[in-house]
């Protein structure tokens, strides 16, 4: 099963704003995946264990370089932008 | 999917967001009076304590401005800590846009400001904000409501589609 | 029988004509029918009270300060002089006219409320210390014209109502202009100034660049504090009249009449009376605060149920964060607007007609000259913000040096209302209830009509046809902070 990890600043409230949504994009796009929250503090050790981190632009940045897909939400409840760049990046991993 | 919440905590957004930390129409000069605002509506409703809305402000030092989560829509929030008492949201309608440096989403019209006391304790409500902001007639009717009742309103005729919150 | 008149006269004269306990009471009964808990509708009654009283302090506080100043402009100029500051004159008010005053405000937004429901006229005026000024405006200028009490009440509630709507409307193809399509419209009287400044910007601004475009330095900012921008302005007014004073009638005579044991502690008494009037000031806006802290509440609780979709009319400085260098040049403009005006008034009209000198009020300048800045940038650039400026400038000059005479006894006190709606429609009703009460009223429901149906006309013809002022470029930026991207 995928892992996607979601990362905000703090740990909540944005990060499981993400969440949620790449949880219902998964739904649409009819793909299984293991979805956690990371602060941008844990988020790079953790990055390492997941397929997909999915992120905002001002935290990509922050982030730096990682191993797995990073994903940049720009508009975090627009659920087609999740649903386009998740399936995008969720593709090209290769199932 | 949400499961895990204590029966006591208040999952419904409106119990979470009661009349007097809705405020309308309020003049700021910059993102940290904004923030501010929404951080002494939190306080007064008695969510928080005023150290809360200093570090939300140092959240966006610290971070940048990733708050701003959609055009125009910024989510103030800091880590669960003990100037929390207990969970709740504050909004706050700007009068007139003010930029947080956000590449995309700027200029912000909105505040929320969010409080809670852990990780978990707030999830249905989120999920239900989530929903709410998602859903494009719901936050066009928000955005141009004019008074406190209609916003408040708004949500609990969304909210009673999902008696509970849940997600479809 | 005894009893019962000795009751009802108690209540009356002690409780409903005294303005304090009668905004207590209407926070009252606001409380309750929003269903408040006991300890809810105590505590707020009890404030909206306390608010009152310290606005009467705050009055207390301004007519000392203000008194000394009149004495050194008689004797420098052998004028009256006047500086513009709506919260001095409107404190001032309170004693004589204030239980009409709080009817008056309530009635007129439930009217502006009605007006709202009936014509395309969507608007809510949100800005309670407005509506407070005005309302106690039109309570004198009725008052002063000889309409009893009762009658006062309810025609200038129609004509506070029908100002309350209307300006909003006026001004919303440039308000929309400005905040590039926001549904926010403006909810401030200085509104002939605003729009008289999108005007200008039409006709001589074509092809100026943005005020945007200017380094401007920021350190006007502190302006943006009515109480600093009123000691400021005072300091400078006493210090020029007292040195003037001095020269004319000797230091002898100059401490005799004012104060101070030298030329020295002369000047600085001076200078403590301008900062007691900042002082003055400060008082009568918290106390003016927290009495709306209480009513507003109420009042948006009925509002929503009349008139849910309305477009919310808010405080000019909404205005500001969309050309902020423009609200500086403005302001400027504004100031060197009132200074011309004001040395015309000296040299040209003041025996003629009898007028007072009406010296700059910085709130007034910083505030309606910064709008009409914006304006003016909105619709013509720099050289629009500068006309507009000035105009206001000129503008809020001579329309309070003609709304003194129809003050009445108010008319004599040192201050008066400062922005242009305040001046235009005091002059035009105040004249016209200078005729017989039943052709006053005859002529005011004509004005009255007049107003709502130009408005009208006016709302249907260029706002909801989304008409742009200055033509060309339509708005690109999107209709609401928040909405879908397309």
């Amino acid at each position: 099963m995928k892992k996607i990890l979601a990362v905000c600043g703090m740990g909540l409230g944005s990060g499981l704003l993400l969440r949620l949504q790449a949880e219902k994009a998964l739904k649409q796009l009819e793909v299984e995946a293991d979805v956690e929250v990371a602060d941008i503090g844990s988020a790079r050790a953790l990055a390492s264990g997941a397929d997909v981190v999915v992120t905002s632009d001002e935290l990509a940045a922050q982030l730096g370089e990682v191993k797995s897909q990073v994903v940049t939400i720009t508009n975090f409840v627009d659920l087609n932008e999740m649903v386009s760049k998740l399936g995008a990046a969720l593709e090209s991993e290769g199932e | 999917m949400g499961q895990g919440i204590e029966s006591e905590a208040p999952n419904n957004l409106l119990e979470l967001l009661p009349a007097d930390a809705v405020r309308m129409w309020v003049t700021v000069s910059d993102w940290r009076t904004a923030v501010r605002a929404a951080g002494e509506a939190l306080t007064s409703s008695g969510a928080t304590s005023i150290g809360y809305t200093d570090e939300m402000i140092a959240c966006v030092e610290e971070f940048g401005p990733y708050i701003v989560i959609a055009p125009g829509i910024a989510l103030a929030h800091a880590r669960p800590s003990s100037s929390v008492h207990r969970a709740g949201l504050s909004w706050v309608r700007l009068g007139s846009p003010v930029e947080f440096g956000h590449e995309s989403n700027d200029p912000v019209s909105l505040v929320i400001g969010l409080a809670a006391p852990d990780d978990s304790s707030h999830m249905t409500a989120l999920s239900t904000l989530a929903e709410l902001l998602s859903d494009d007639a719901a936050r066009s009717a928000l955005m141009e409501a004019t008074f406190p009742g209609r916003v408040r309103d708004i949500i609990r005729a969304h909210s009673g589609a999902d008696p509970d919150g849940k997600d479809a | 029988m005894d009893a019962i008149v000795a009751v009802a006269s108690f209540l009356v004269n002690e409780i409903l004509s005294q303005p304090f306990y009668l905004v207590g009471l209407m926070t009252a009964v606001g409380l309750i029918a929003m269903k408040k808990r006991a300890g809810e509708v105590i505590g707020g009654t009890l404030k909206a009270t306390l608010g009152f009283l310290i606005l009467v302090v705050g009055a207390n506080t301004v007519v000392a300060a203000l008194e000394p100043l009149g004495t050194l402009i008689l004797g420098a100029t052998g004028a009256q002089g006047v500086v513009p500051t709506n919260e001095a004159i409107t404190a001032l008010a309170q004693e004589d006219y204030g239980a009409v005053v709080a009817w008056l405000m309530i009635t007129g937004f439930l009217v502006s409320l009605l007006i709202a429901r009936l014509t395309p006229l969507r608007y809510v005026f949100l800005t309670g210390h407005h509506i407070f000024f005005m309302a106690t405006m039109v309570a004198v200028v009725l008052i002063t014209g000889g309409m009893n009490e009762v009658t006062t009440v309810f025609v200038g509630a129609v004509l506070l109502g029908t100002m309350m709507v209307v300006m909003p409307a006026l001004a919303h193809p440039w308000m929309k202009k400005v905040t590039g399509g926001e549904a926010v419209a403006m909810g401030h009287f200085g509104t002939l100034g605003y729009i008289t400044g999108g005007l200008a910007g039409q006709v001589i601004g074509k092809g100026s660049k943005s005020t945007e475009e200017i380094k401007v330095p920021q350190s006007f900012r502190f302006l943006r504090e009515p109480m600093v921008a009123t000691a400021l302005s005072m300091i400078v007014i006493y210090l020029v009249f007292s040195i003037i004073y001095l020269v004319r009638v000797g230091e002898a005579t100059a401490l005799e009449e004012i104060g101070g044991s030298d030329a020295g502690s002369f000047i600085m008494f001076g200078v403590l009376n301008a900062l007691n009037f900042g002082v003055g000031v400060a008082l009568i806006l918290f106390g003016v605060r927290t009495i709306l802290g209480e009513i507003v509440p109420a009042f948006q609780g009925v509002a929503e149920k009349v008139v849910p979709g309305a477009v919310p009319a808010l405080d000019c400085p909404v205005s500001f964060p969309y050309a902020p260098n423009a609200v500086i040049v403005g302001f400027l403009a504004s100031v060197v607007g009132g200074l011309l005006g004001l040395a015309f008034i000296a040299v040209a009209l003041e025996d003629a007609l009898g007028l007072a000198l009406i010296l700059p009020g910085m709130v007034p300048h910083f505030f309606t000259g910064g709008t009409a800045g914006v304006f003016g940038n909105a619709t013509g650039g720099r050289r629009g913000a500068i006309a507009g400026g000035f105009i206001n400038g000129l503008l809020i000059t001579f329309l309070p040096a003609f709304l003194l005479k129809v003050l009445g006894s108010l008319g004599f006190a040192n201050t008066t209302f400062g922005d242009a709606d305040f001046g235009w429609f005091g002059i035009a009703v105040g004249n016209t209830v200078k005729a017989d009460l039943f052709i006053s009223l005859v002529l005011l429901a004509l004005l009255v009509g007049a107003l709502i149906g130009f408005a009208v006309w006016f709302q249907r013809r260029y706002v909801d046809t989304g008409w742009v002022p200055g033509g060309e470029e339509a708005e690109t930026a999107p209709a609401s902070g928040g909405s879908a991207k397309p």
